[in-house]
């Protein structure tokens, strides 16, 4: 399996968040559950943002533990429900920033951009500012800007919430044909069942218990399911 | 509502012309422009211009030098659970307290750190400071350090976390985000600031009084001073000093107005994703369990906070407290209060107006609206190039009919104190101003209510902590005015921080302690006490006419 949870455990002030699943590289798994339950932390977690001092358990990436490496060296793909677009940069410095944050040598980089750039019709909005973007452009920016780093592993914070129902399909069949290409693991998080549908291949939900009596855990494992779509 | 917004931006117009247009054009067409370029190419002038210059050079350098990684540091304090919160505006909070603090007070207080008898004189740096430049720039710097912080700070704590996140996940590291994601978020913010601190010491006055002596250590402030009140009121001589001067404080002026087109963009762009991004807001999960106190950053706001106002406190334990019961420093008191009563309603109608009136012509599409906010902006940015002595200056000139400086005229002070202050209360106002809750108001509006009523209910709760906050903090800076005070005071005229400076003149040290640890209590009090109470009286009355 590319990508193994295990043990994974983190306080919340009213709650236990704790997680054991693996997800294979042709798989699309997505976190499917209500709102503020700690979906978000899982690929927060995953991501290495947010206080890793609160967690316990271990995190495998390609059989290499990451746990307690630093977020820019995991080498992971987030795309965010807001996009995070850096305002200060116009679509071709967002697209380029993971590149160079990297070290990607200069002559790379439109080799790697041109991979995704049509594919995304981003080409007639390089120079545009991040802020004149609709909100379908602004997701293939974010999308394409995590592409081009080559992740071993995609993550997606709620993808398509901010798209209207047409825009939803198209993206997804993109994110969809972009995985396929890839072969990378693909966790994303939802609370729409559409959103599972389209395109998930298995789904983990959220198991709420009470253990130790009195204290609400929140587990994801692999009691999961094929969706129907 | 728009007769009460034409009313208001009539008064800003009405007012700054009154203030700063008449006097300065006024003044300027009377000059002998002859006579004052021969006076130029003979005078002293230009010594003091450099001795200015390079206080103010190194003041600047000196202050952005400690109070940017300073800010950095403290606006990286996490917001996300309450007790975060309330750590963070405490943290601001302290640092915004030595910026409202009485220059005379400041002085004095300094003078107890570094003048002959100074802790520090005994104990680190043997042989005294008083009256030299050294001590001019460590009053400026210790002055004007937590400002530059302050500003670092805000505009740090306002980069979303998720963009952060974001360039982490991407492989950023410091630098790369320092360079391309911090830097252009804050280079707006340090620019002006930086600005800021170079013309307040461009036109400072009483800190060069009281630490450089004025002279040994003279700058073009205390040369204007000396020439209308120590020459018998020699204006002609005082005007190549003022032309210097105008020139030093106008140069950023015109390059801040030019990046100000930048900075403009720069906030509406940021405002703009922050709505769009729901406010900034990344965390969105149930909050963690409350992380502990970040004891390094409770000791770099403590260093500030020490370098900022230990300094008032040292001298004071040795003073008289019988001193309380002078007669001299009730009157002083009495005086002090009943001048805010004038000048601070006219800074108010100043700063809201202004700050509304900008805001409204940037979002407007009627020509008219974007004129008025080009010329309200210009203002703003122009008011804080002439220095008080300067404005005072222009102002009998133009005036001297109705006012005479060594008679006394409490509305010239009240006025011009007002001018001195408003551009900052410009500032503050502008960012609430500027992100008016539309869709909100506009849902009051189609549920029935009128545009006061949505006004009240929507956009009065967010305004007023800030209005609040800005009538305290301009209560605080208006109490501890001294230029324009020391130039219209009448014989019988002395506020309290003019009576402190004449017991430093007069090295009665003890009572200037004493008179400083009034004025302190006095502009902290305002500080706090006037938004605390006006925000009580506002949500009672709210709930009356609920």
């Amino acid at each position: 399996m590319s990508l193994v949870i295990q043990n994974f455990f983190r306080p919340f002030a009213d709650f236990d968040l704790r997680a054991d699943f693996e997800v294979g590289n042709q798989e699309r798994v997505a976190l499917l559950g209500a709102s503020g339950c700690g979906k978000t932390s899982i690929l927060r977690a995953i991501a290495g943002i947010g206080d890793s001092r609160l967690e316990s358990g271990s995190i495998q990436l390609l059989g290499e533990e990451i746990s307690r490496v630093p977020s820019e060296k995991r080498e992971v793909g987030l795309v965010f429900q807001d996009f995070a677009l850096f305002p200060s940069l116009d679509v071709w410095g967002n697209l380029i920033f993971g590149l160079q944050a990297r070290g990607v040598p200069r002559e790379e980089w439109d080799s790697r951009l041109a991979r995704w750039v049509d594919r995304f019709a981003l080409r007639p909005l390089m120079k545009a500012s991040v802020l004149q973007l609709s909100g379908g452009e602004k997701q293939r920016v974010a999308l394409v800007r995590t592409l081009v780093t080559q992740p071993k592993v995609l993550l997606l914070d709620e993808p398509f919430s901010a798209l209207d129902a047409v825009l939803r399909e198209e993206a997804a069949r993109a994110v969809r044909e972009v995985q396929e290409l890839l072969q990378v693991p693909l966790v994303f998080v939802t609370h729409d069942p559409g959103d599972v549908e389209r395109l998930a291949t298995r789904v983990l939900r959220l198991n709420a218990v009470c253990n130790p009596p009195g204290r609400r855990c929140h587990f994801f494992d692999a009691q999961s399911y094929q969706p129907q779509g | 509502m728009s007769l009460l917004r034409t009313l208001g931006l009539g008064g800003v117009f009405l007012l700054w012309f009154l203030g700063v247009g008449v006097p300065v054009f006024g003044w300027l067409s009377q000059v002998n422009w002859g006579g004052v370029f021969q006076q130029l190419a003979d005078s002293s002038a230009w010594s003091v211009a450099g001795l200015t210059l390079q206080q103010a050079f190194w003041s600047t350098v000196w202050s952005a030098l400690l109070g940017v990684p300073l800010g950095l540091w403290i606006g990286g304090i996490p917001a996300r659970s309450p007790r975060e919160r309330s750590w963070q505006a405490w943290t601001f909070g302290v640092l915004r307290f030595p910026f409202v603090l009485p220059a005379t007070a400041a002085g004095t207080a300094y003078l107890g750190l570094i003048g002959t008898q100074g802790l520090l004189t005994h104990w680190i740096w043997p042989g005294s400071w008083s009256y030299s430049v050294k001590a001019v720039i460590f009053s400026h710097v210790a002055f004007n350090l937590t400002w530059v912080a302050l500003r670092v700070a805000e505009e740090r704590s306002q980069i979303p976390a998720q963009l952060e996140e974001a360039a982490r996940v991407l492989g950023a590291g410091a630098r790369l985000r320092w360079a391309r994601l911090w830097l252009p978020e804050l280079l707006p913010a340090l620019i002006s600031s930086l600005i800021f601190v170079f013309q307040a010491c461009v036109v400072s006055f009483t800190l060069v009084l009281l630490l450089g002596g004025g002279p040994p250590v003279e700058t073009l402030e205390t040369s204007i001073y000396s020439q209308i009140h120590l020459s018998g009121g020699d204006w002609e001589g005082a005007l190549p000093f003022a032309l210097l001067q105008m020139a030093m404080t106008l140069f950023p002026v015109v390059v801040s107005s030019i990046l100000s087109q930048s900075v403009f963009r720069e906030t509406l762009s940021r405002q703009r994703l922050r709505v769009s991004n729901g406010g900034g807001a990344s965390w969105k999960s149930p909050s963690l369990r409350e992380p502990p106190f970040d004891w390094n950053r409770l000791t770099a706001t403590g260093v500030a906070f020490l370098i900022g106002i230990a300094p008032y406190f040292i001298g004071i334990v040795d003073a008289k407290a019988s001193v309380l019961r002078d007669r001299d420093l009730h009157e002083a008191v009495y005086r002090s209060l009943r001048l805010i009563l004038i000048s601070l309603p006219v800074a108010m109608i100043l700063g809201v107006g202004s700050a509304s009136g900008v805001a409204r012509g940037a979002r407007s599409a009627q020509v008219w609206d974007r004129w008025m906010a080009r010329a309200l902006g210009l203002f703003v940015a122009l008011t804080p190039g002439f220095s008080a002595l300067v404005l005072c200056l222009a102002f009998w000139r133009v005036y001297e009919t109705w006012v005479d400086p060594f008679e006394g005229s409490l509305l010239a002070i009240g006025l011009l104190q007002a001018i001195g202050v408003y551009p900052l209360i410009h500032r503050g106002l502008y960012p609430a101003f500027a992100s008016p809750q539309t869709r909100l108001l506009d849902a009051a509006r189609v549920l029935g209510s009128s545009p006061w009523g949505a006004f009240w209910s929507v956009e009065w709760p967010r305004l007023s902590p800030v209005l609040w906050s800005m009538t305290g903090l301009a209560a605080g800076l208006l109490l501890g005015e001294v230029s324009t005070v020391t130039f219209f005071k009448g014989e019988s005229g002395m506020t309290l921080p003019l009576l402190i400076a004449h017991w430093v003149r007069r090295y009665r040290f003890d009572e200037a302690l004493m008179g400083s640890l009034v004025l302190i209590s006095l502009a902290a009090g305002a500080v706090w006490i006037i938004p605390v109470l006006a925000h009580k009286g506002s949500r009672m009355f709210r709930k009356d006419s609920e």
